[in-house]
């Protein structure tokens, strides 16, 4: 099953990569200005990069997850409100975690940032090992349609928060990584 | 968390005098001396068979299986552990244990607004400095995350590598975030 193989280490293999790494600016120090419609991953992560929208739709389809929301519109065609993303631990394990040792991930959070500096915290173990958590995505696309300008280009969405929302970051601008060692 | 002096090497040992053995004794001891010391001084009041609740709460707590016993059944949960031998079923294990949520509710988060909450994190934290992460929101907002427990029995058994023990059950894999001999649970706010 997708959701229960190890982490840490991106088991993709490197050629399906190769598309991807056009549209991925690598290498970009840490904390460096980027533009308004890109995420920065940063922090304790092996290949600090910013992703824009494209770079996501790039991604390989089984990293995809659509998330549907049943709304009472029964007589419409589409009678549900759908979030299209990649799951944030694929995200994650593209800029791949920088460890030391095979525990440093248990103690390892993850910090997503909104453009109005709104915040929203995971632990990496979370996202790896739990059912919730595997569902958590960047979204770039609602109803088939990208995100409106005031939720997006990109945003992080957590179908599995019992209060919906609660972790939910618009305009996302940066996910940073942390190994929490002291 | 003592590093133990390691013993005298055996070549040319029996050159040795009984003084160099006696100093070699004696610096054991007091090396031994130092490590209490240390243990007493890192622990800061940390008595063993107790965890500390700390770091951003409203008031830290120190907890023992007895002040987890009396928590509000709401508060207490378990979970079954069924075995199998040669695909026999055996009789089922029962852990109890208090949510770990209701725990940090009691010391309280010490919130600046109503926003602190969603980038808080939770270190569980294992007297041999093993530590597991987990975040707040994971714990009070989701199915999964209420489920996480300092178990304190087992079967009406004491356990044997506690006494309390940190058990995220509906955790994927159960192994990484099990913390045994659990010491303290850290609360952090991730401002900056």
């Amino acid at each position: 099953m997708h959701a229960d193989r190890h982490i840490a280490t991106p088991v993709v293999p490197a050629g399906r990569w190769l598309a991807l790494g056009v549209v991925v600016c690598m290498g970009l120090p840490f904390g460096a200005a980027h533009a308004a419609g890109e995420v920065a991953l940063t922090g304790d992560v092996k290949r600090p990069m910013t992703l824009d929208a494209a770079a996501l739709r790039a991604f390989p389809a089984d990293t995809n997850t659509v998330y549907r929301y049943a709304r009472d519109m029964s007589e419409q065609p589409r009678p549900f409100i759908e979030y299209r993303g990649v799951r944030l631990m694929e995200v994650l394990e593209q800029a791949g975690l920088n460890e030391r040792d095979a525990l440093d991930w248990r103690k390892t959070v993850v910090i997503a940032t909104g453009r109005g500096g709104e915040r929203a915290v995971f632990s990496w173990a979370e996202l790896a090992h739990t059912a919730a958590g595997t569902e958590a995505m960047v979204a770039f696309e609602r109803d088939r349609r990208p995100l409106a300008a005031t939720d997006g280009p990109l945003a992080v969405h957590v179908p599995g928060d019992e209060r919906s929302l609660a972790r939910d970051v618009k305009q996302l601008q940066r996910i940073e990584v942390r190994i929490v060692r002291d | 968390m003592c590093i133990e002096l390691r013993p005298p090497s055996t070549d040319g040992a029996n050159r040795r005098s009984l003084g160099v053995r006696a100093f070699a004794r004696g610096c054991r001891a007091s090396v031994a001396a130092l490590c209490t010391l240390l243990a007493v001084v890192t622990q800061a009041g940390e008595t063993p068979g107790t965890i500390t609740v700390a770091g951003d709460v409203k008031g830290q707590i120190v907890l023992d299986v007895a002040a987890l016993r009396a928590f509000p059944s709401e508060a207490q949960v378990s979970f079954r552990v069924d075995r199998q031998v040669n695909g026999e079923p055996q009789n089922a294990s029962v852990v109890n244990g208090v949510r770990l949520i209701a725990l940090l509710d009691r010391a309280g988060l010490a919130e600046r607004d109503r926003f602190d909450w969603r980038k808080a994190v939770v270190l569980a934290i294992a007297r041999d400095g093993y530590r597991a992460a987990f975040s707040w929101p994971e714990l009070s907002n989701t199915a999964g995350g209420a489920q996480v427990m300092v178990a304190y029995e087992r079967d009406g058994m004491a356990l044997i590598d506690g006494p309390l023990v940190l058990i995220a059950p509906n955790d994927l894999r159960t192994g990484p975030r099990h913390v045994k001999g659990l010491q303290r649970i850290d609360v952090r706010v991730l401002r900056e």
